[in-house]
């Protein structure tokens, strides 16, 4: 900072721009969110980042078959899918009490695995989906997304969660 | 926190309106009042988490700052001992504003062509860098927090750290309320303030989320006096409570048509999810409004209207006269009149139309369909200029309303879809291409199930409720405030209700 400013105001500009670039860079190293949006809202803003034709929601008794997770353990939680065994694309989003986030997340993991290794036998694209798979799991919102454009989900999601 | 959350409603508004009516009975001096204005709307801000509350913060600092700076400069510069033979600052040969003229408050041929003569940035007036500077950091925190994120959403490392930052919540409203201070103060228009009234002005609880965006020099008497009077504190409920019947009554419940109708492929279901989101996006954004009025009316301030009436208007530009008016007030003073407004060649008018409706579009989002959204509007409004606005003048008023009404309908149709792709292809199905049939049975179920809901939300866009209020008040003989007391508390009763069953939705344009 140079020594002497010409204008006083000057002072109170460098200082602000100094604190501006230590928050942003301070907001890289941020941990995970908590959110205070409402699962609508979250659901809202993620549906509309993908194609709702390929992602319909299922029951979410099938989240126990398909994912061996009581969908009550969460506060909310919604499976998108369409019902085609040919297709790796599947999504969930789910709001849960931070406690429950490691079940849930591992739940996740545990699919993506089960799945890649099924497609892998017969269909290597849909295996390439599935390990190109979203797991994205905030403080109390996560979303386990397989399909396109999946860094275009998340940061809607994340968008989402942040309430904006 | 939002203002149709229970929180708002039971716990923040009466609790920080109480405590206001104390200090005014108290005849607390103005400044102090401020002050706890400005505490309550930061304090309400804050729901939102630090980081957004720290952008905030940060805004009002910095540009505070920065207006500060380039009224020293151009005091500095008014001072005849300063003779270094720099470029005369623009301001210093700038005449007293005329509200009615159209051209540019500053006046840039005179400082540019010595800029240009000169070494650069370096070479500019001191008060035109620090406006630059100050336009600069505002605009590189826009673009990191609003399109960023999107831009770079499909670059998988640069996304990942892109994503940290997510926008704050009204950052696009409460720093164009902002920047506008920081102009009016190098257009000599406005003096300085002091941070709590530049803070309140800015960040005031209302309309910090979603405006309207505040112009400065047309505020800033009231920052130094904001009587709360019976009139104010009853037209504030009044707007208040039509502002959340306008919401939550019809906005919410056209989002439920708008949301259900998304990939219906029918030409029927194709023009009722128009029809929804025109009326949806009008009422949510309209009644926020006349929310925010209505709540700076009980604090004793007066926000002009944001809309009047835009679905009544016969032409292009008269529908922006009324839709939005604060934003597009805003494009009008700081970016078009300085460029110049229609006051030159017929080639750099028609650029100024486009540059100004391409930041428009900007503005509301950073995706390809605003963009073009935006593109249309110019081209729209150019096109009434030069091609058909005579005959449309000539027409009868009814095609005028048509020609607006499914024009608009196409923008927001734009306006609304993901990608241009989808936007086309919805357009195409509204004139018969690519349709699964006329009609299916979802788009028949949303029509007669929503046909009450869509003719209310019709009948109250246009001035019929006002003519319909008038005949009441003539005929019938009944004591008017009773009526009035009774049909707000009906209204407000069932708002509550709604919210209550959890059916309301999130204002859209928290989105822009």
């Amino acid at each position: 900072m140079p020594s002497k400013f010409k204008n006083p105001y000057a002072y109170g500009q460098a200082i602000l721009l100094v604190i501006l670039v230590l928050f942003l860079i301070s907001s890289f190293f941020q941990g995970s969110i908590h959110s205070t949006a409402s699962f609508a809202q979250v659901e809202s803003a993620v549906l509309a980042a993908v194609d709702q034709n390929q992602y319909p929601k299922q029951d979410n008794l099938k989240i126990r078959r398909l994912f061996s997770l009581d969908p009550y353990l969460a506060k909310n939680i919604g499976l998108y899918r369409i019902s085609n065994g040919m297709e790796g694309s599947e999504m969930v989003l789910v709001e849960y009490d931070p406690s429950q986030k490691d079940q849930i997340e591992q739940a996740m993991k545990d699919r993506q695995s089960l799945q890649k290794s099924i497609y892998e036998g017969y269909a290597p694209d849909q295996a390439e989906l599935v390990d190109g798979a979203v797991i994205d799991f905030q403080d109390n919102y996560g979303l386990y997304y397989v399909g396109a454009d999946p860094q275009k989900v998340d940061q809607a999601f994340r968008q989402a969660i942040k309430g904006n | 926190m939002q203002l149709t959350d229970f929180s708002f409603l039971f716990a923040f508004l009466p609790l920080s309106y109480l405590v206001y009516l104390l200090l005014v009975r108290q005849k607390i001096k103005t400044s102090t009042l401020n002050v706890y204005l400005l505490v309550i709307s930061l304090l309400f801000y804050a729901a939102q988490g630090f980081s957004s509350l720290f952008i905030l913060v940060f805004i009002l600092l910095w540009n505070w700052f920065c207006a500060g700076a380039i009224e020293y400069d151009l005091t500095q510069r008014a001072n005849p001992s300063l003779a270094d033979g720099s470029a005369l600052d623009p301001a210093e040969n700038m005449e007293a504003p005329n509200l009615g003229s159209q051209t540019g408050a500053i006046n840039p041929a005179g400082s540019i062509r010595a800029a240009k003569s000169a070494a650069g940035f370096h070479a500019l007036p001191a008060a035109r860098q620090t406006l630059w500077l100050c336009v600069g950091v505002n605009l590189l925190i826009l673009l990191l927090y609003k399109y960023l994120p999107t831009w770079l959403a499909p670059f998988g490392f640069a996304s990942r750290w892109i994503s940290q930052f997510v926008m704050p919540i009204g950052l696009s409203f409460y720093m164009f309320s902002s920047l506008s201070y920081v102009f009016d103060v190098y257009n000599q228009k406005a003096k300085t303030c002091s941070l709590v009234n530049f803070g309140l002005f800015t960040a005031f609880f209302g309309r910090v989320i979603m405006g309207p965006i505040g112009h400065y020099a047309q505020f800033k008497d009231q920052l130094d006096d904001h009587p709360v009077t019976r009139r104010a504190k009853r037209y504030g409920a009044v707007l208040f409570l039509q502002g959340m019947f306008y919401k939550v009554m019809l906005a919410d419940n056209l989002a439920l048509i708008f949301a259900g109708l998304e990939t219906n492929t029918s030409w029927l279901g194709t023009w009722l999810l128009a029809v929804s989101y025109t009326l949806q996006l009008y009422f949510d954004f309209m009644g926020y409004s006349r929310m925010a009025r209505g709540l700076a009316s009980l604090f004793g301030f007066q926000i002009p209207q944001n809309f009047d009436k835009p679905y009544t208007a016969l032409s292009i530009q008269e529908f922006w006269r009324r839709w939005h008016i604060s934003l597009t007030d805003w494009f009008r003073e700081y970016i078009y009149i300085p460029l110049g407004g229609n006051r030159v060649s017929q080639s750099r008018w028609v650029l100024n139309l486009f540059v100004v409706w391409l930041l428009t579009g900007i503005w509301h989002g950073p995706t390809l369909p605003f963009f073009v959204w935006g593109i249309l509007q110019g081209g729209l409004i150019l096109a009434e200029h030069k091609l058909y606005g005579n005959a449309l003048n000539k027409a009868p008023a009814w095609t005028r309303h048509l020609y607006v009404m499914v024009l608009v309908m196409i923008s927001w149709t734009i306006f609304f879809s993901p990608t241009i792709g989808m936007a086309f292809a919805r357009i195409g199905r509204m004139f018969f291409v690519g349709i699964e049939g006329f009609s299916n049975s979802q788009a028949m179920f949303y029509l007669v199930h929503g046909l009450i809901l869509l003719a209310a939300a019709i009948f109250c866009a246009t001035n019929l409720p006002k003519k319909a209020t008038h005949w009441i008040t003539v005929h019938v003989p009944l004591n008017k405030g009773l009526l009035g007391a009774f049909g707000y508390g009906l209204g407000l009763v069932i708002c509550l209700a709604m919210l209550i069953s959890q059916t309301s939705q999130a204002f859209l344009y928290t989105a822009f």
